[in-house]
Order: structure tokens, then sequence, then C-alpha cells
């Protein structure tokens, strides 16, 4: 016997007959705001009573689709296994539900679009990203800033002394602003990522995560893709990059030359440890990793030339 | 004396025109949003309407067009699913190629970009934005009902494949395909004619394919390969369900 289905239209929840009939539909929130909020909350969404009324019914429950994974969810949450749906009949439900008007669904959507970005947003991780993002961009704002000022004219116009006092002033308060900025970045790194903000400073760590999509895909990846991570060029055997976001690590530029791709491999080998450490097993490790890492700064300065 | 501009509209879509320059064909959709340019694009005034130039330097659709691409394009009044919106700059023109009487809903899974998309959806009368994962068909089904188009432009491994499952779970029958296929993302151990040649076997099952156009030299390796939908595609796939392919990327590319 074909399954009862259980599917979301827009804000409303349609329960259809194994014939794609509605047989009950209701509303998730008294409007798009409230029913976007539902939905978007985190954990499981609690159904209707109309809903859970009809899906109790006799017949329902032994034979319930619903292929949407939360309304999966909300139904295991009161104890009832659906089943699977084929895709023929998933098609023939999906087109058997009423749509609401243009107007009606673009209003739900934007406002479900703003719950969900807004709570993507409130993540720890997600801020880091994005104050690493703006540090960045501030960073390379500020270089182009100053290298224009370097080649700034001065003499003894006073026209000119005016105009320079000016952008000096500019570029003060532009550092001063990229200072404030940077220490939150590293107090933020510090709190989201404390490993590998110890092993690599906050700065490089924040743009590590930033630069992976977040701490899960960072704390996923090999050491080899660790290391080129941000590179510029493509990878290829032979002649690739040896660097990405890493080629600023911690004491890299204190080595001789031949002895930075060495060390950066160490380094990436370290930073996956962290990073795992930090996204998983959530231990504090930082400091056996420093370590680690100094002894490797010293084996390869005694040997490098 | 600048020689009058002139706009003809396009056969396949009443919003798209198009205009003879000195040494090329520019294309241009009728403008919806308000203010009308959405990213510093040109604007022109024809009949009435204000057009926006579709950049195919920003645009792989745009640069299909300038290639000459001869497959389906969004037309008046039509549901596109488009996959992979971005900030918008495409969605905005496929939006203005469905007019107002249609509805083009945008996915993206990366926040920042979405929030960009937000804030024009905002301003664009038939842009729906979706924040989901294109892997996922089944997460927005709720969200998307039933479309006449989709349109993909997701620079993924399997974009092959999470486009055959959307398609399957979202076109109507007759439904089109547009697929903005970048070969750079897809390995580098075949060039891109060989993934051309895989992409277009993959899809020849369940669609009736137009010519494949190269987007050389706007978008080097990348083509734009569509068609209309053939009852073979909507009927059950071999292997897994629609949905229940693995999301993690390695996994996608080992199997």
């Amino acid at each position: 016997m074909a399954p009862a289905v259980l599917l979301r239209g827009g804000d409303r929840l349609f329960g259809l007959s194994p014939e794609f009939k509605v047989s009950v539909s209701t509303s998730l929130g008294a409007n798009a705001e409230r029913s976007a909020e539902r939905w978007a909350e985190e954990g499981t969404v609690v159904l209707p009573a109309e809903i859970a009324r009809w899906v109790n019914g006799a017949g329902i429950r032994a034979a319930l689709a619903a292929p949407e994974p939360r309304l999966k969810d909300a139904l295991a949450a009161l104890g009832i296994a659906v089943v699977a749906l084929p895709l023929s009949e998933l098609r023939r439900a999906h087109a058997a539900i009423p749509r609401a008007p243009p107007a009606a669904q673009r209003d739900f959507l934007i406002e479900l679009a703003r719950c969900e970005a807004a709570m993507a947003i409130s993540s720890p991780v997600e801020a880091l990203i994005s104050l690493a993002r703006e540090e960045a961009r501030l960073e390379r704002a500020l270089g182009r800033e100053r290298s224009a000022a370097s080649e700034f004219v001065t003499g003894n116009s006073p026209a000119l002394l005016r105009h320079d006092e000016l952008g000096q002033r500019f570029l003060t308060e532009f550092e001063e602003h990229h200072r404030a900025v940077s220490a939150e970045l590293e107090r933020s790194a510090g709190e989201v990522v404390p490993n590998l903000s110890e092993l690599l400073g906050g700065r490089l760590a924040a743009q590590l995560v930033s630069s992976a999509g977040g701490i899960a895909p960072l704390a996923r990846m090999s050491a080899s893709r660790l290391q080129l991570l941000g590179a510029r060029r493509r990878p290829s055997e032979g002649h690739g990059p040896r660097f990405g976001l890493l080629y600023r690590s911690p004491r890299l530029a204190d080595l001789p030359t031949s002895r930075w791709a060495a060390y950066a491999r160490s380094v990436a080998a370290l930073s996956v440890i962290a990073a795992r450490a930090d996204g998983i097993t959530h231990g504090r490790i930082g400091s056996a990793l420093v370590a680690r890492r100094d002894r490797r700064f010293d084996e390869l300065r005694r040997r490098g030339r | 004396m600048r020689s009058p501009l002139r706009f003809s509209p396009s056969p396949d879509s009443p919003n798209l025109f198009a205009r003879k320059e000195e040494r090329r064909v520019t294309h241009w959709t009728t403008a919806l949003g308000e203010p009308p340019a959405t990213h510093g694009e040109r604007l022109a005034g024809f009949d009435g309407v204000t057009l926006r130039h579709f950049d195919p330097g920003r645009s792989k659709l745009a640069a299909g067009l300038a290639n000459g691409w001869e497959g389906p394009l969004p037309t008046s009044g039509e549901r596109w699913l488009y996959l992979g919106a971005a900030a918008g700059t495409t969605t905005s023109h496929v939006a203005d190629m469905v007019g107002a009487g249609g509805v083009v809903y945008a996915m993206e899974r990366s926040l920042r970009p979405f929030l960009r998309l937000l804030t024009l959806s905002e301003r664009y009368p038939n842009i729906l934005p979706v924040l989901g994962d294109a892997r996922r068909p089944l997460d927005y089904l709720g969200s998307v009902p039933p479309v006449d188009g989709v349109y993909v432009d997701v620079a993924q491994p399997d974009q092959v494949e999470l486009a055959l499952d959307n398609a399957r779970t979202f076109l109507v029958s007759g439904g089109r395909l547009l697929l903005a296929l970048k070969t750079a993302s897809m390995g580098r151990s075949r060039n891109a004619p060989e993934h051309l040649a895989s992409a277009t076997s993959a899809l020849g099952n369940g669609f009736d394919l137009f010519r494949p156009v190269d987007l050389a030299p706007f978008h080097r390796r990348h083509y734009l390969l569509g068609g209309e939908a053939t009852r073979a595609l909507f009927r059950e796939p071999a292997g897994t369900p629609a949905g229940a392919r693995p999301t993690d990327r390695r996994a996608a590319r080992r199997s």
C-alpha cells in the first residue's frame, strides 16, 4: 500500500493521503515571521497539534513518508518511523501540494533566509571567519595606503604639507583600527581554536579556519592539503607551491631558505593535529605541539646552511 | 554622430535583447529591480524600459549567449531553480528574463555570498533566497515547488550528479536544465574536453541535449550545457535514491 505523505510547502505543512489528496494542512506559525523562526530553530521542530493528531490517526502511522529530514526528525521525536518514498511518488506528492501566491512565499522565504543566516553567523566559528576576512581586507588596504603615502611628494610648499598631514592622520587612524581588529581576532581565535592559535598565532589560525570554511573541514584535512591552503598557484608534481598561508608561520623566516619547505611540512603536520584537537577531541595539547615545533626548528637550523 | 542604439528582442526570451556593436553582439535584459543596477553594470534605456548589460566576463550564461548558445533559456513567466547563486549577479539576470510573472529560487550554500544575495533579493521582486546545500535536494523540498527549469553553476567535483539529482526532484516533465560546467573543479586527471564528454554522456540519458558551447575566452575550461528533460530522467535511478548520495566531497570522488 502506498504511504501517506507529510510535506512542507512554504510555511504550511500538508498531510497527503495515499492518493495524494490533501487531508490536513496547517500553518507552521501565526504569520510568516513566526513560521520562519519555528522552522529555522535549532533542535527538532515541534509539529502543530493538528498534524500530530493526523499522524496518529488510523492507518497513517503504519505507513507514513516524510522525505524532508527535518520533518523526519520531528516524527522520530514522536516515536514514529517513516518509510522511504520512491522518486515518482515523491514527485507526485510534491506537485500535489497547493502553493501560496508568490508574494506570500517570498515573505516566508526571505524571513527564513534571514533567520537561518542570523543563526549561522552567530556561531563563534562563523564570527571568527568574518573577523579573519575583515582583518585580511584591512591589511591589504593598509598596505596600499602605506605605499601611497610613501610616494607622496612633500616639499616646503604649505599646501603640500597640509595635504601630507591629512594623509598621515588618516594613516594613523587606520592603523589604530587595524590594531584593534587584530587584537579582537587574536582573542577570538584563542577561544575558538586554542591549540591551533598557540601553535601558529591567532591570526594565522583564524585565516586557516576561514580558508577551510570551518573547524570541521580543517580537522578533516590532510597535512599536505593544509600546507597549501591559500596558495595561489595550482598544485602540480615537480614545481607546485610549497606554502599557502603557512608562509607566515612563526619562526619560518629565521631559518635558512633551503629549510623552509621542510619546516612548512612539519608545521602543517602539527597544525592538523592541533586542528583535530580543537575540532574533535577538545583537549589542550598546544604547549606540547609548540615544543615539538621548536625542536624541529632547532634541528633544521643545525642542518641548514 | 553616434548611430542610434538598436536593440532587437531575442526570439527565445522576450526580456532578453541583443545589440549589434562594432565588433560583437552584446546582450541585455530588462531591469526589474529598483535601483536597476545590481553590480555596477552598464544600463541603457530602450522603448521606455531600462536594460542592463549582461556581461559575458562575469556571467557564464552571458558568455554562452555571446558564443552562440542555441539551447533553452529562461523565458517570461517561468519558475527557475538556480543552484549556486553566490552573490546573485547572474541570478538577477535570470530573474529579469523570467520577468515579473516568474520566480527564481536562488540556492546558495556559503554564508557570506548568501548575505549579499539576501540584500539583493530584498529589492528584487522575484528572487527568493534559499540557504542550503545543493547536494541535498530534500532539505529544501518544502521551500521550492516544481520548476520549469534548473540552472546549475556550482563548481564542485560532482556538479553533474547534483544537477541530475535536483533535476529529477524538481523539474516538471519537459522542464529544462542549464549547466555551466567548470571542468577545473572536476579533477585534473582528465583534460577539459574529456570532462565535457563524460558530462554529456551522463546527462545524455535524461536530457535532449543541445550543442554544448565552449565559454572561452570569457571563462576558460568552462562549458554551457543544457537541454530538455526526457521521460528517462524521471525513471528510478539504478543506484541510490535521490538525496542519498554521500555529502563528503572526498567520498564522492572515490566512488
